[in-house]
């Protein structure tokens, strides 16, 4: 992992920024404290990441293709005009996008969740283009198949960090999302991006609404299972839907996963699949 | 207009902007003697949409006072922000003049945010001839933005941040007619606070002003 | 505006001066500049054409979350060797000198207390204008950069002295 401070993120890519100085000192336990609030959420980011990658690799999942990665702090970017708390991943650059704190709870940049569902769109984009950092094969799609892609990127996120940590609410300890919740009772119709044309619409459209039905459905797979099994169906589903390479549909993802599953997960996923996808009809279901 | 046409128009004059154009030398104007300018330019880095890879037009208005011998006094309003400076000439002879003019600026609007802005440019000028003026010299801007930050859920905080551009400019000043100067100037700034590419300007400006008479050297 | 700069131009420049002004400064972290306000304290002695000024600066900063609380104290010494110009009682200088860099800085939260003490030296530029107001007081402005170990700290002041 490259840590920088700062740098530029253009359309085309990442700028290398300066060279990070995290000073510390030693606490009475024997343990190090960051001597500033950045160095803070830098060391956390970078801690949650290495405990996720060691997650996934106790598992038997192989993300090294998704290393070495970029860490960029706060760099200068079109985005410059507003402010946010968050961290990012840019898709095809295997950089992530760190911002400052500005809230009173655990900083988004070190949130566990959170940096657990960072590295999901990495891993996403390993499974669904089979590489990393090359061309994004789904930039042919549509405005609306790209944007139901960005939904299904996010609730696929959203499952890789709820069922890492099993806490279907892993945002709340920075931020109470009641919509980001994994158990609530959430449907896609709706849902779906129809802007056409309109790029007003394709501004304004939130992709989070319907990633969270995606990410609900998988979890609604752990309840009747264990979070490991839903995590393996999810991983096998993402995968399946980039080798169909059926860009506009990003519900062939859950008719993959349904696919996947047996017994118990299968009926969970039917059950689940019935009430949040009700326009859809999988061959595997009753 | 296209709605989309009308968001990127929205979004251009709700940035952070600065401006990195040099729009004057190192002559101040005499006492009682007041000019008025328009600048266009394009600039990178100064407003942050230029980071898509395309460098944003600016446009300037620009006023100045002189207030006494070797100082005067000017008002500045770009695309989106305004500020003021005083400018002061610390040596001179018959051709050659060497100042300072520090400044300030900046731009609020409320829910979106703002900075403030510091300026140090140190200007040389040497008078070609009675129609030709070349100036420039080194500057830094110090830029401290501040945003609102309001996440779904309700949290609210803000994020100060600092650029800091620090390079300089050059400009050439031909007089058009006995009242009127035109100007062509290129600036180019390191960003050294967030390691940022560079940020440059390539400019173009009218001055209006009185015909001052020669200046007297130093003592 | 005008009244200040006839006072300014008219008056002979300051032999010696001394004062305490408001800095914003920039100060180096691990990953960006934090934006601090402090205040500055200053001494110029001014043997034309040139001057030293000697300088002390003290910023907090604080940053605070429901979680922790850092509180950083930076003092910042320094003394320039400048190049004065000063056709008029308003001097422009300009100059460069050492600088020595001291952070205090303290972490608490819940589980732990940090306390830590960096000092390291350094190497600072400066430009100034400063000049008589009336009789007695002076005033000051200044730009300068501070470069040390860890980075580069930046700062923008204006301040009110007395006249020596």
């Amino acid at each position: 992992m490259h840590g920088w401070a700062g740098g530029t993120l253009k359309i085309d890519g990442y700028r290398h920024g300066g060279r990070l100085r995290i000073d510390a000192a030693e606490a009475p336990d024997g343990s190090l404290v960051a001597l500033d609030e950045d160095g803070l959420v830098l060391w956390s980011f970078a801690a949650h990441l290495g405990d996720a990658v060691q997650q996934l690799d106790d598992r038997g999942y192989d993300v090294s293709p998704i290393f070495p990665v970029n860490v960029a702090f706060s760099p200068a970017s079109f985005m410059d005009f507003a402010a946010v708390e968050n961290a990012a991943y840019v898709l095809g650059q295997r950089t992530f996008i760190l911002f400052p704190d500005a809230l009173d709870n655990v900083p988004l940049a070190a949130n566990a969740g959170v940096v657990r569902h960072e590295f999901g769109h990495a891993w996403f984009e390993l499974l669904a283009s089979g590489e990393s950092g090359g061309e994004i094969p789904w930039l042919s799609a549509s405005a609306d198949g790209a944007l139901a892609i960005r939904s299904l990127n996010e609730g696929f996120a959203d499952t890789v960090a709820g069922l890492l940590l099993d806490d279907p609410r892993f945002i709340d300890p920075s931020l109470v999302l009641p919509e980001r919740d994994l158990t609530q009772d959430s449907i896609s119709t709706g849902l779906y991006p129809n802007a056409g044309d309109d790029p007003l619409a394709s501004l304004t459209y939130d992709p989070y609404r319907l990633g969270s039905v995606y990410a609900a459905f998988a979890w609604d797979v752990r309840e009747a299972t264990d979070p490991d099994a839903a995590l393996a169906l999810a991983v096998g589903a993402a995968q399946a839907w980039g080798d169909d390479a059926v860009w506009e549909d990003s519900d062939r993802y859950v008719l993959h996963f349904i696919d996947l599953a047996d017994g118990d997960a299968r009926d969970a996923a039917c059950a689940s699949a019935a009430i949040r996808f009700p326009h859809l009809d999988s061959p595997d279901c009753p | 207009m296209t709605r989309a046409a009308v968001v990127a128009l929205l979004l251009l004059t709700s940035t952070a902007c600065s401006t990195l154009s040099t729009l004057h030398g190192a002559e101040p104007l005499a006492k009682g003697k007041h000019e008025f300018a328009v600048g266009v330019s394009l600039q990178t880095a100064s407003n942050s949409f230029s980071y898509v890879g395309v460098p944003i037009p600016q446009l300037e208005f620009a006023g100045r006072w002189g207030l006494g011998q070797d100082v005067d006094f000017g008002f500045r309003a770009w695309l989106l922000g305004a500020g003021f400076d005083t400018r002061y000439r610390f040596w001179h002879d018959e051709r050659h003049h060497l100042a300072v003019a520090p400044a300030i600026g900046g731009f609020y609007i409320p829910s979106v945010g703002g900075s403030v802005e510091f300026h140090a440019p140190v200007l040389g000028q040497v008078d070609l001839a009675r129609w030709a003026k070349l100036s420039g010299g080194p500057r830094v801007v110090l830029r401290d933005q501040i945003n609102p930050v309001s996440m779904p859920g309700g949290e609210k905080g803000s994020i100060a941040r600092i650029d800091v551009f620090a390079g300089g400019g050059a400009r050439l000043e031909l007089a058009m007619g006995r009242r009127a100067w035109i100007g062509f100037s290129t600036d180019f700034y390191a960003q050294p606070a967030r390691h940022a590419i560079p940020g440059w300007s390539l400019g173009l400006d009218f001055a209006f002003r009185k015909p001052d008479k020669a200046p007297a050297p130093n003592p | 505006m005008i009244w200040l700069v006839s006072a300014a131009l008219a008056a002979e420049p300051l032999d010696a001066s001394v004062g305490a002004g408001v800095d914003l400064s920039a100060l180096r972290g691990s990953a960006r500049h934090d934006v601090a306000a402090g205040f500055r304290l200053w001494g110029t002695v001014s043997p034309q054409p040139w001057s030293a000024t000697f300088e002390v600066a003290v910023i907090p900063h604080a940053d605070h979350s429901g979680l922790y609380t850092y509180r950083t104290l930076d003092v910042d010494v320094s003394a320039i060797a400048e190049i004065v110009a000063a056709p008029h009682a308003t001097a422009f200088r300009a100059g460069l000198g050492p600088a020595l860099v001291v952070r205090t800085t303290t972490f608490v939260s819940d589980a732990t207390k940090v306390a830590n003490i960096g000092v390291e030296g350094g190497l600072r530029a400066r430009v100034a204008l400063d000049g008589p107001l009336g009789k007695h007081l002076a005033w000051s402005w200044h730009m300068g950069s501070t470069a040390h170990v860890s980075g580069v700290d930046w700062d923008v002041g204006l301040g009110l002295g007395v006249a020596l």
